[in-house]
This record gives structure tokens, C-alpha cells and sequence, in this order.
């Protein structure tokens, strides 16, 4: 039991967000995961992020509180990775990842320098401030959403 | 031979298998509602009495009818309608009687009187049944001894059937009981129908057998149908209620082997794995290994998120054994939070142990229900087959030895079973034993380790230290005696002991020394501690200024409240109260502000290392700073070099106490030690 979580403060919010870390066995990329899962988590309402940084998986989901118990329920049943910690959960009014059923970052080869050293940083962050973390993740995909929309401009 | 030559003589040979053939299939069906009729109670039961009566007579009826199809009548045969249909009546009604009165009772009354019932009800149904036959031009004489012989043979054959029955379980339609069913009707027709001779008149033209008047045929064959219709419809009644018996017993036999809130096989079912793998063990070698899981936490989660929480986590807990567990493995609920898994074909303990560390990793998880977060974790115990044991018992008790030590170890902890365990656990069972007896006999020494002042080396004070020898081993060590008196329940009276004593003896030292106790966090707890510790003050007339009690931070970490109520009792008290092994826990500055803690004494760990390791001088060096800015004392423990002992005098801690200054004594050097200290000061 514990009182490290307190979901109290904001009863009845309709939202919640669940943010953990764990660190990888198989190679799994985040790509294959996110897309493994993305049916179900439109289904369900579930939208967020994953990162990969190296072994370490960094992940958060939000949607409805009884659709994010189900979720992370079974990332809990899931022994391709370990150490899984619960780094935050809070109840939310509105969502920080609404555009993303399951936005992945992390394996693809093409990434920048400084995607890398955005990577680092947020997962030295989570330690120590996960709110602020989900923040920067969410900036991280503004980011390579910019950064696409650039490509593919430079591309027409 | 007479008797069989008549028989195959008159009667044609196919329609009388045919009615052999109704006759089988109507006892049996009967048979099978009668049996079902005695397992029911109350209405129930009149209802499957009814519907047997209903078959059974019908059978009678049909099996007497179709032979009589079959008899070869030397004269034009046709019937009387009334007659025939009364008949029917008295077979259906006679075996309702009949079959209802069976059930009333196991006992022989009940059976005879059924039978005798029964044997009358076949022969009235015949003899009425054959006067309803009109034989034209011909004269039919009876035979009054066979006539009599036959009902004799019906009734006891009857009376036989139903006394088997009623010894039988009802589990399957008794074949013996059917046999004589059959064997009472058609003794009964064939004998009754041997007593008849049919007498042409003169003049009477002699034909094959012939029936004339369709009415007579017409009626025949539609009661005929009927009775085979109702046959049918018992059979078919019977067979699916066979059927929804047998899915409502596999239904009771899964409620009985598997956990109603899990849906895990349950203990029962666990046993019976088991025992078939031990077996196969003990036969063939095949191996396999057995996996003791215990929920660590589970109790406080139970408890303080209430029972729907807890239950919901066993069920969470069962699902993620079976995604821990490999496909196949057998993974049961054997207690409320004890669960077991079987690995077939393991041999060895890193197979075993890898399926462990899953169990342990997927446990240690958080549980997320509703809106709140449980967090427990496991132990597990591991023995091997056939390497342990083959036999059952044997591989659960070894199992639950491994468990019991890693649990020792601390949480989520596996450990695979081996001899030196037993040895280990014995050497504890019998410390226990000797421990409470100890507790009962106050056998308990107190040997104290001198306190002095750093900057005049004047001895103030001694530490009382518990010692316990118990005869059959020796000196045990206070790091296992202690954690064993806790967990026993026998702290409190030991702590007593050791304070009453340690009282006593510092009342013959000079006033100006101080003696210091220790209490456990267990004793904290306690709600008796202040009154025992006012009435050793009081027993033993040591000035309450002169006692120290020492506490450790884990006493406050728990119910902070209650603890603080307790030390501000005792300091009411006039005692003192220190934190022992100060920086070793969580050394929170915020204890020092909320509890009536009048000294510090730094733990002996950072002491050793003082001098030459500069993160531990460091936290000296902190610690002495706070305790001055704070007016608290501070006492140094395990000095044990110079450097150490110059080192901490130049830090500012007022008391010292180490192997340097001097290791514990007994009662008599202490007091030696006083005495000496007082001629010193005196000179």
C-alpha cells in the first residue's frame, strides 16, 4: 500500500494519466509496441506516448480512469521488460497527448543529434520530476512534428 | 418342455421378440424414473412417481398386448373396448401405487408391499385384460393352479425387483432390477397364459388366428402406439434429466476443485495435482518442481483499503501467476494469499528459479484499482522433485522451509530448498523453545559498557546490554536473540527484565552515574511501557534523572502519534529518552523537532570511519554541529582508536563510549570500576 500517489485532490476529474518507466529485455522496439497496441488504445480511448532511450522505456497513458486501470493492468502482465516503475498518476481535466492514440519515439535511425540529447534529458528528468517530464515529452512531439512537416515541405 | 412346445406352438415368434424387446425397453426406462423418484423429496418426488407409473404400466400394458398379437387363437378373436381400456387403467394407476409406496422407505415393508403391489397390479391388468377377449365359437376353460402359480411367480418376482432396487445408489439404472421387471411381466403373461385353454365348440370352423371386428383392431393398435409413444417420452424425459444431472455434477465437481473468487484450482485440486506428478516422480524420475508463493504486504492492503480491494488483487494476482507461470504449468490458490505453482519437467533450480524471479517481478508491481494504488510483492519457495522428495507432503513442507527462510531475508526474496535449511530452522525452533523459557525465568544477564565524558574522561554512565546464554548453545549474539523476541511477542517482558535488573544494580552506584536501556520499537508500541518503566522506578528507588531510554529512529516511523505520546509519558516520567544509531536510518531532522529526545548518539559505523574517510567525518561533523545548535548531547559510540577518540573530542561530542574507553562488563568489574573511579577522584 501507499500514500505516494494522492488521487484526492480532484475527485470525479473524468480523465487520468499514468506515467512509468522500465527498462527493456527483448529487443522490442517502441515502434512495434505503439503500433501492437494502437487498436485497443483507440478503442479504449487511450492516447500518449512511448519513448525508447536506449534499454529504457518511458511511457504515458491517459484516457479514462477504468480504461487506464485495463491498460496498465496489462503492461503489468507484459514480462518483456522489468524494473517497471510508477513514476506519477494524476487525475487530468484534459489531455496533454489527445493527437496520439500511441506516439513512438526512440528507434527510428534517423534521429537527429538533438532528438538524442531531448531523449537523454527527459529520461534523467523522470527521475527526478516526473511532471514536468510528461511536459517535456509532449514538447519532444511538437517538436518532431515540426520537424516532419519541415521534411516533407522541403520535399514539395 | 410341455409348457415351451405350447409356447412356440401358439404364439408367433417375431411379435412376441417385439414385445420382449418393449418390455426391456419400458423396465428400463421405468427402472431409471423410479430411481430417480426416490433421490427427489416432496412434490418432486410425485411428480417422477407419476411419470414412472405412467411408463411402467404402459409397458405392461403394451408388452401384454402385442403378445396377444402374437398368440395364435384357433377361433376368430375380437375385443370388448371397455374391458381393454380398464385394463390400461388398472396398470397405470397399480404401478403409480406401486412405485409411490416403494419410495416411502429403504426398509422391506416398503419394498414388499411395492412389489406385492406391483405383482397384483400385472396380474389384474392381465386377467382383466384377457377377459376382454372374445373368442367366437369356442369355450375357455382355466387352469386355477396356474392361474395361481403365475400371480405367486409375478409378485415375488416383483417384490424381488424393487428390494434390489431400493439398496441401490441411483447413480445408474440397476440392469438386476430390470431383469426381474422383465422376468415378473413376462413370467406372468406366458404362466397366465399357459392356465387358458381355448375350447372350440362343435361345429366351430378351426382357423389360423384371426381378429375380427376393426374397431377392436383399430383400438389395439392406436393404445399400442401410445404406450409406445409414452415409453419413449420417459426415456427421453429420463435421459435429459440424466444429462443435466451429469452437467450440474461437473458443475459441483469444478466448484469443488476450483476457487470461487479466482477461478484458480484450489487447494483440494493442488493436493490431487500433486500427489499424480509425486507419483510419476516416484515411478518413471520424471521431474518436476514445486513453487510456494507468499504475498508480502497483502494483510495491510486488505485491511486498510478494504476486503473489495483485496479480493479484486487476488484476482489480479491470480491472472498474473498464469502470465508468469509457462503455458501448461499448474498454478493453484492453496490459501488466502498463499498460491503454488508446479513446473513439469523442471529439473533444476535456475529453471525453477528463473519462473521465480518472473513471479516476484510480476507481483512486485504496482496494482492500480479504481483510483488507488496497491503495492504488494512475493516470497517464494522452491523444492525439486525427484531431487527433494517424491512424496507430496515432503515436497510442500521442504517448500515451505525455503519460503519461511527467504521470507527472513527480506521481500520479494526466492529460495530453493536444501539441508543445511532444516539444520538452520531447527537450530531457531530450538532457540524459541529456549527463549520463552528464558523469557518465563528472567534468565537473562546485563553487562554494561562504560559512558565517559571526552573532555575529563570522568566516567558518567554505562549502556545496559542484554546477554543471553542458554545452556545448550552457548552465547547467542543480541542481533539474533532480539529480532527473535520481537517477532515472538516476548520483547516487552525481556525489555522489562533487563530494565528492572539493570535499576537494581545501578541503585549500588555512585549518584552521578547514569544508566542507559534500550527499547525496542516494538516496546514503543506497547501501551503497558510507561507504567511498567514508573513501576521499576518505583520498585527499585532509582532517581528517574539518573535513566536514559534508548530509542532508534524505526520506532517513530510507524504510528508517529502513538509513539509520541509514549516518550512524552516517559519523559514525564523525570526519565530521558535518546536516539541510538543516529544516521543509519533516516536520520529526518524533523524527529529531533517533534519528539522529547534529550541526546544523540552518533552510530559506531560513521565513528570507525571518521578520521580517514571524509564523507563520514563529514556527517560527524554535521551531527555534532546540529546537536549543539539543537542543546542536545552527544554520545560517540565504538571508539575504538585514538585518532577516532581525538577526532570526535574536537567535533564536540560530550560522551564517548567504545572498545577504546572499555568493553562491556560484568555487574562486579562495573561496580569495581566506580569504586576505583571514586578513589580517583577522591585523591
Amino acid at each position: 500500500m501507499t500514500e505516494r500517489f494522492d488521487l484526492t485532490d480532484q475527485p470525479g476529474a473524468p480523465l487520468l494519466r499514468l506515467f512509468y518507466t522500465s527498462s527493456a529485455i527483448a529487443r522490442l522496439g517502441a515502434r512495434e509496441l505503439a503500433l501492437a497496441c494502437e487498436k485497443r488504445n483507440r478503442e479504449a480511448g487511450i492516447t500518449g506516448v512511448l519513448l525508447r532511450v536506449d534499454a529504457t522505456y518511458l511511457q504515458v497513458i491517459e484516457g479514462a480512469p477504468k480504461a487506464v486501470a485495463e491498460t496498465f493492468e496489462r503492461i503489468c502482465c507484459d514480462l518483456r521488460h522489468r524494473n517497471l516503475a510508477l513514476l506519477e498518476i494524476e487525475p487530468a481535466d484534459e489531455r496533454i497527448f489527445g493527437d496520439w492514440s500511441m506516439a513512438h519515439v526512440g528507434d527510428s535511425e534517423s534521429l537527429t543529434i538533438a532528438l538524442r540529447d531531448d531523449l537523454e534529458d527527459i529520461r534523467l528528468l523522470a527521475g527526478v520530476n516526473a511532471h514536468n517530464t510528461v511536459l517535456r515529452m509532449r514538447q519532444l512531439l511538437d517538436a518532431v512534428r515540426a520537424r516532419d512537416l519541415e521534411v516533407r515541405n522541403c520535399a514539395a | 418342455m410341455h409348457f415351451f412346445n405350447h409356447l412356440l406352438h401358439d404364439h408367433d415368434l417375431a411379435l412376441i421378440l417385439l414385445a420382449a424387446a418393449i418390455c426391456a425397453a419400458g423396465c428400463y426406462v421405468g427402472v431409471g424414473l423410479s430411481q430417480r423418484a426416490a433421490s427427489e423429496r416432496g412434490t418432486a418426488r410425485w411428480h417422477w412417481c407419476f411419470l414412472t407409473g405412467i411408463v411402467a404400466g404402459c409397458t405392461i400394458w403394451a408388452t401384454h398386448f402385442i403378445a396377444m398379437f402374437g398368440y395364435r387363437s384357433p377361433v376368430p378373436v375380437s375385443l370388448d373396448g371397455v374391458l381393454t381400456l380398464l385394463s390400461a387403467h388398472i396398470a397405470v394407476v397399480g404401478s403409480c401405487a406401486a412405485v409411490a409406496v416403494a419410495t416411502l422407505s429403504r426398509r422391506l415393508w416398503a419394498s414388499a408391499t411395492s412389489g406385492l403391489l406391483f405383482g397384483l397390479t400385472i396380474a389384474a391388468m392381465h386377467y382383466t385384460g384377457m377377459s376382454g377377449y372374445v373368442f367366437a365359437g369356442a369355450e375357455v376353460r382355466w387352469d386355477y393352479g396356474l392361474v395361481v402359480v403365475s400371480i405367486a411367480l409375478g409378485t415375488a418376482l416383483a417384490a424381488a425387483a424393487n428390494f434390489r432396487l431400493s439398496g441401490s445408489d441411483g447413480t445408474k439404472v440397476d440392469i438386476g432390477s430390470v431383469a426381474l421387471w422383465v422376468a415378473a411381466i413376462v413370467a406372468l403373461h406366458f404362466t397366465g397364459m399357459a392356465s387358458m385353454t381355448i375350447a372350440p365348440l362343435a361345429g366351430t370352423v378351426v382357423t389360423d388366428a384371426t381378429y375380427s371386428g376393426v374397431g377392436g383392431n383399430a383400438l389395439a393398435g392406436a393404445i399400442a402406439t401410445i404406450s409406445l409413444m409414452i415409453v419413449g417420452l420417459g426415456l427421453t424425459t429420463s435421459q435429459t434429466d440424466r444429462r443435466q444431472q451429469l452437467r450440474s455434477r461437473l458443475r459441483l465437481q469444478h466448484q469443488a476443485m476450483h476457487d470461487a473468487l479466482t477461478g484458480l484450482p484450489n487447494r483440494r485440486a493442488f493436493g490431487r495435482a500433486l500427489a499424480k506428478r509425486s507419483a510419476a516422480a516416484e515411478a518413471t524420475g520424471a521431474a518436476f518442481a514445486l513453487l510456494v508463493v507468499d504475498l508480502d504486504n497483502f494483510k495491510p492492503v486488505n485491511d486498510g483499503m478494504g476486503h473489495a480491494t483485496g479480493d479484486e488483487v487476488l484476482k489480479r494476482v491470480a491472472h498474473r501467476l498464469e502470465c508468469a507461470a509457462r503455458p501448461g504449468d499448474f498454478v493453484a490458490r492453496v490459501g488466502g494469499d498463499e498460491f503454488a505453482i508446479l513446473l513439469d519437467g523442471v529439473r533444476d533450480s535456475s529453471a525453477a528459479g528463473s519462473v521465480a524471479d518472473r513471479v516476484i517481478e510480476i507481483l512486485g508491481r504496482p496494482f492500480l484499482i479504481g483510483e488507488q494504488i496497491a503495492e504488494i510483492g512475493a516470497c517464494v519457495g522452491i523444492s525439486l522433485a525427484p531431487h527433494h522428495a517424491t512424496n507430496p507432503s515432503r515436497l510442500v513442507n521442504h517448500a515451505d522451509h525455503a519460503l519461511y527462510s527467504s521470507k527472513r531475508r527480506g521481500k520479494g526474496r526466492w529460495q530453493v530448498f536444501d539441508d543445511t535449511l532444516l539444520e538452520a530452522i531447527e537450530r531457531r525452533r530450538v532457540l524459541e523453545a529456549a527463549l520463552r523459557r528464558a523469557a518465563v525465568r528472567e534468565d537473562f544477564d546485563v553487562v554494561y559498557q562504560p559512558i565517559v565524558d571526552s573532555s575529563t574522561d570522568e566516567l558518567v554512565g554505562a549502556e545496559a546490554l542484554a546477554r543471553w546464554s542458554p545452556a545448550t548453545h552457548g552465547a547467542v549474539p543480541p542481533a539474533e536473540f532480539i529480532p527473535m523476541a520481537e517477532e515472538l511477542g516476548l520483547i516487552g517482558r525481556i525489555g522489562m527484565t533487563v530494565l528492572r535488573k539493570a535499576c537494581r544494580e545501578a541503585m549500588s552506584w555512585p549518584d552521578s552515574i547514569k544508566l542507559s536501556v534500550n527499547l525496542s520499537p516494538v516496546q514503543i508500541l506497547d501501551p503497558r511501557l510507561v507504567s511498567g518503566v514508573a513501576a521499576v522506578l518505583h520498585e527499585t528507588g532509582l532517581p528517574p534523572q539518573r535513566l536514559e531510554l534508548e530509542i532508534t529512529e524505526t520506532a517513530l516511523l510507524g504510528d508517529d502519534e502513538l509513539a509520541l505520546r509514549t516518550l512524552n509519558r516517559l519523559v514525564a516520567l523525570g526519565v530521558n529518552v535518546s536516539l541510538d544509531d543516529f544516521g543509519t536510518g533516516y536520520s529526518s531532522l524533523s524527529y529531533l523537532h517533534r519528539f522529547p529526545i534529550s541526546r544523540i548518539k552518533i552510530d559506531g559505523s560513521f565513528v570507525n570511519q571518521a578520521p580517514v574517510d571524509a564523507n563520514s567525518a563529514s556527517i560527524v561533523r554535521a551531527i555534532a554541529e546540529l546537536g549543539k545548535s539543537m542543546d542536545l548531547q552527544i554520545t560517540a559510540e565504538g571508539i575504538e582508536t585514538a585518532a577516532q577518540r581525538e577526532f570526535i573530542t574536537s567535533h564536540g561530542c560530550q560522551n564517548l563510549q567504545g572498545f577504546l574507553i572499555s568493553r562491556p562488563l560484568s555487574e562486579a568489574e562495573f561496580s569495581d570500576l566506580c569504586r576505583a573511579a571514586g578513589q580517583e577522584r577522591a585523591a
